[in-house]
C-alpha cells in the first residue's frame, strides 16, 4: 500500500491534544469531527442527522451502547459514504446521539472507519495518516 | 459577507475562518485543492446556536442539489478549559 498525500488528513489538535479532521458525508456534507479509538461506531450529532435528511423515526436498529457515564441505547443509521482526506468508504453505519453543547465538532469518528485503513497519528502536525 | 450589489461573497477559507470568531458557520463551498479540500466557499448562515444552521443547510441542499456544504465553529474545538474523556 502507497502513502501518497491524499492519505494524509490534515487536522487540527484541540485543547488536551486530541485531534479532529474534516468529515464529509455523502459526497456533499463536511464537518469536524473528533477522532477517537476508543468509539466502535463512528457517531454524529443529531443536527447533522436532521442537516442530511436521515430519517430519525427509521434507524436501521438500535444497539447498546458504554460511554464513560452509562450503558443507553442509540440509534444505527447508515450512510452513503464517509470520506476523510483522500480516503472514502461507502454504507456505513453511524450512531446519531447529542454531543455536550461544549464540544464543537459534529461527530465522532470511530473504528468503524479508521479500522478500514492502518491509521497512525502525527500529533505533533495534527495529522491522521490513513493507509 | 455581501458585496456591494447584495451578492454573497466568494472568499478563501482563511479569510472566512476568524471573522466569525464563537459563532457557527455554515458555507457552501466552491472551490476546493487537488485533494478535494474546501479552499474557498460563500458564507450561507452564521450563528452562536448550532441548532439554527439546521434549518439552512437542509434548505440549501434541497434547493441547489450537488452543492456541497462545510459547517464549523470558528474557533477552538475543544474550549480552553475542558478535557475530553468519551
Amino acid at each position: 500500500m502507497s502513502q501518497h498525500r491524499g492519505d494524509r488528513v490534515q487536522g487540527r489538535r484541540s485543547y488536551g491534544g486530541v485531534l479532529v479532521i474534516p468529515c464529509q458525508l455523502n459526497d456533499a456534507y463536511r464537518y469536524w469531527f473528533l477522532v477517537d479509538t476508543g468509539t466502535a461506531l463512528t457517531m454524529l450529532s443529531r443536527q447533522v442527522a436532521e442537516e442530511i435528511g436521515l430519517d430519525l423515526t427509521r434507524p436501521v436498529r438500535y444497539k447498546r451502547i458504554a460511554s464513560v457515564h452509562k450503558v443507553e441505547e442509540a440509534p444505527v443509521f447508515r450512510l452513503d459514504s464517509l470520506r476523510s482526506g483522500g480516503q472514502r468508504t461507502t454504507d456505513i453505519e453511524v450512531l446519531v446521539l447529542a454531543l455536550p453543547a461544549e464540544l464543537r465538532v459534529d461527530g465522532l469518528l470511530g473504528v468503524n472507519f479508521l479500522g478500514k485503513f492502518r491509521p497512525t497519528f502525527e500529533f505533533d502536525q495534527g495529522i491522521l495518516v490513513l493507509r | 459577507m455581501k458585496t456591494k450589489t447584495g451578492e454573497k461573497q466568494d472568499l478563501m477559507l482563511e479569510e472566512i475562518e476568524g471573522r466569525y470568531v464563537g459563532e457557527w458557520v455554515l458555507i457552501e463551498e466552491t472551490a476546493w485543492d487537488e485533494h478535494g479540500n474546501p479552499t474557498q466557499g460563500v458564507v450561507v448562515h452564521h450563528g452562536p446556536d448550532r441548532g439554527k444552521l439546521v434549518e439552512p443547510a437542509s434548505r440549501l441542499h434541497i434547493q441547489k442539489p450537488g452543492v456541497k456544504t462545510f459547517v464549523f465553529y470558528d474557533g477552538p474545538k475543544v474550549p480552553e478549559d475542558l478535557v475530553v474523556v468519551l
